[in-house]
């Protein structure tokens, strides 16, 4: 059955993706960014080429840890989440939709 | 809200309506949506650009407002949702119950946000990446009770029957979140590292904080209200269902007769 | 017939189904020991004495053999199909409840007698402070009986009941759970009283909201 052409559908996931990129953009911008660049002083930690996951506590100094790098995970992991929530509702919303009209187009014909 | 009653099932004339019933307006749902991604947004412009970074903690500190703002969200939907369960529960409703259902799964969203945000921003400032400290170990444990709640109404369905249980569970949970509370403070009561308030020591802290405690609730407003549209649709494509079985029905005993 | 009368009559019945076949108070102390046995592997190094798991693995233990009486608390009914007839007695939902409660505390005090001296032995602990211990031990029964019947019920009818229960019930139980570790190890350890009140004082409270809500929930979510 062919589907007409709704607009409302489509905006929802546009416009979340729209603003994920945004923000994605703010947080590079950002001064946050600039911390992450630095190179931390406890290199080893800050970027283990050596591939090893370091598991004793004492080996992570306060001053060590990349706090720029948490921050942006945490906003995107926040982020990700509240619009992925977002996306997959309007996404449900527009199937719905389209089974409710095909339910009424059946009514109104059996009519 | 819904055109199609139940007693539309049982015979009575459909309310003729060419266009596709509408649950909720859904230019106000996309205005609702817009307000609050705009209003994150900017929020999210004046944490990162404006207020400045916290003199002990640096840039990690920023996670705080968002982290803070998801954690009242969260508190607020699973409140709103067990109150909606009594109330379902006292004198069943659909729209109060798919309020309820709404609320729990956003109040859930919420808690993920913070579970994750809590943990990496504990990393900086606490040195470890997870404490029993009172308040993560409310949050984990009201989590699982709300996720309990969300699994059983999924799997029982929408019968009458598993609508009551999970209600049920809901309406229990609040009286015994209080209590686990009360547990893990005592429990959890002799680390004394919990970092209190924060550190806002500026009034442009101050602004980012309460900008995001705000942009967080209308963003969790406008999901809540996302997620009971399609719940309402759920409702309605189930009674059009109902509607098209029982015309059949009648169709057929017309031929039989 | 009062509601006292019908609760009484529930349990008999129930009781003496129990006496009859033995199996779930059989099972559920087969599990106790099992359980023991786990945790002493999983805690034990070089079978030294280690007086300071105990109150872990006895809570715990208690918990998972409670999550398997209560899989099985209203399989008669389930099986006859009568949960619906004994449920609607003129004196409400209550007596059901209760005889269930009952019966799940009866069960549990039972397992409570023999895993106390296992762990004991296996663990080679000595006890202190008994009364208070025996005092958390049913505190912390009677909450996991209530509770737990009630979560039973609820889920008597759903798919996944199995894997459902202990989603459901271990977050809620979490604060008795704790009380009850709290007040085991305290009392071994010969510490201050006042530490000793304020977690009973928890579970006094907790067994109280569980008291009060839970039959009424039950009533309204069964009928």
């Amino acid at each position: 059955m062919a589907q007409p052409y709704q607009p409302g559908k489509v905006r929802l996931p546009v416009q979340f993706a729209a603003s994920a990129a945004l923000v994605w953009q703010l947080l590079a911008a950002s001064p946050a960014a600039a911390d992450v660049a630095l190179p931390a002083e406890g290199s080893a930690v800050a970027a283990p080429a050596g591939g090893e996951t370091p598991r004793d506590l004492s080996k992570y100094k306060e001053e060590s840890v990349p706090g720029g790098d948490l921050m942006i995970l945490a906003y995107l992991v926040m982020w990700g989440l509240l619009g992925g929530f977002a996306v997959r509702m309007a996404l449900r919303q527009g199937k719905l939709e389209r089974e409710i009209a095909s339910l009424q187009d059946r009514l109104d014909r059996g009519a | 809200m819904l055109t199609v009653s139940p007693s539309s099932a049982t015979g009575a004339p459909l309310p003729s309506s060419a266009a596709p019933p509408a649950v909720g307006s859904v230019r106000n749902l996309n205005l609702a949506l817009g307000f609050s991604t705009a209003l994150v947004v900017g929020v999210l412009a004046w944490v990162m650009f404006v207020t400045p970074a916290d003199t002990n903690l640096g840039i990690v500190q920023k996670i705080f407002y968002f982290h803070v703002g998801t954690a009242f969200g969260m508190l607020l939907c699973l409140v709103g949702a067990s109150a909606c369960a009594a109330i379902d529960l006292m004198s069943p409703s659909e729209p109060i119950d798919a309020a309820g259902r709404a609320l729990t799964e956003v109040g859930l969203v919420c808690a993920l946000a913070v579970l994750t945000s809590g943990p990496l921003w504990a990393r900086k400032s606490w040195g470890t990446w997870w404490t029993w400290e009172p308040r993560l170990t409310l949050t984990l444990l009201v989590s699982l009770v709300a996720l309990a709640v969300m699994i059983l109404r999924d799997i029982a369905g929408d019968s009458a029957q598993g609508r009551k249980i999970a209600n049920s569970l809901a309406v229990l949970a609040a009286p015994m979140a209080y209590l686990i509370h009360i547990a893990v403070q005592k429990w959890g009561g002799t680390h004394p590292q919990v970092l209190q308030g924060g550190g806002i020591s500026s009034s442009d802290m101050r602004i980012a904080f309460w900008g995001s405690v705000a942009a967080v609730l209308a963003m969790c407003f406008s999901l809540a209200a996302l997620r009971y549209r399609t719940l309402r649709s759920e409702g309605q494509i189930q009674l059009l269902r109902l509607e098209l079985s029982a015309r059949e029905l009648r169709r057929n005993r017309k031929e039989a007769a | 017939m009062t509601a006292l009368r019908l609760t009484w009559l529930l349990l008999h019945k129930d009781l003496r189904i129990a006496a009859r076949s033995r199996e779930v108070l059989g099972f559920m102390l087969l599990f106790a020991l099992l359980c023991v046995v786990v945790f002493a592997f999983g805690f034990l190094r070089e079978g030294r004495a280690a007086e300071e798991q105990v109150p872990g693995v006895l809570w715990v233990t208690l918990l998972f053999t409670g999550t398997v009486g209560l899989l099985r608390l209203f399989a008669a009914e389930e099986e006859a199909g009568t949960l619906d007839l004994v449920s609607r007695t003129h004196a409400g939902t209550a007596p059901l409840f209760w005889s269930k409660a009952l019966l799940q505390l009866a069960f549990s005090g039972v397992v409570t007698c023999f895993l106390l001296p296992v762990v004991l032995v296996f663990f080679d602990a000595r006890l202190h402070g008994t009364g208070w211990i025996l005092l958390s031990l049913a505190l912390g029964l009677i909450g996991q009986a209530v509770l737990g019947t009630l979560a039973a019920a609820l889920l008597v009818q759903v798919r996944l009941r199995e894997a459902l229960l202990p989603l459901v019930l271990y977050p809620l139980l979490a604060p008795l759970l704790l009380g009850g570790v709290k007040v085991t190890a305290l009392a071994m350890g010969q510490s201050p009283q006042q530490a000793i009140d304020g977690w009973l004082e928890l579970m006094v409270a907790f067994d109280a909201v569980v008291v009060v809500l839970s039959p009424w929930l039950f009533g309204r979510a069964i009928v």
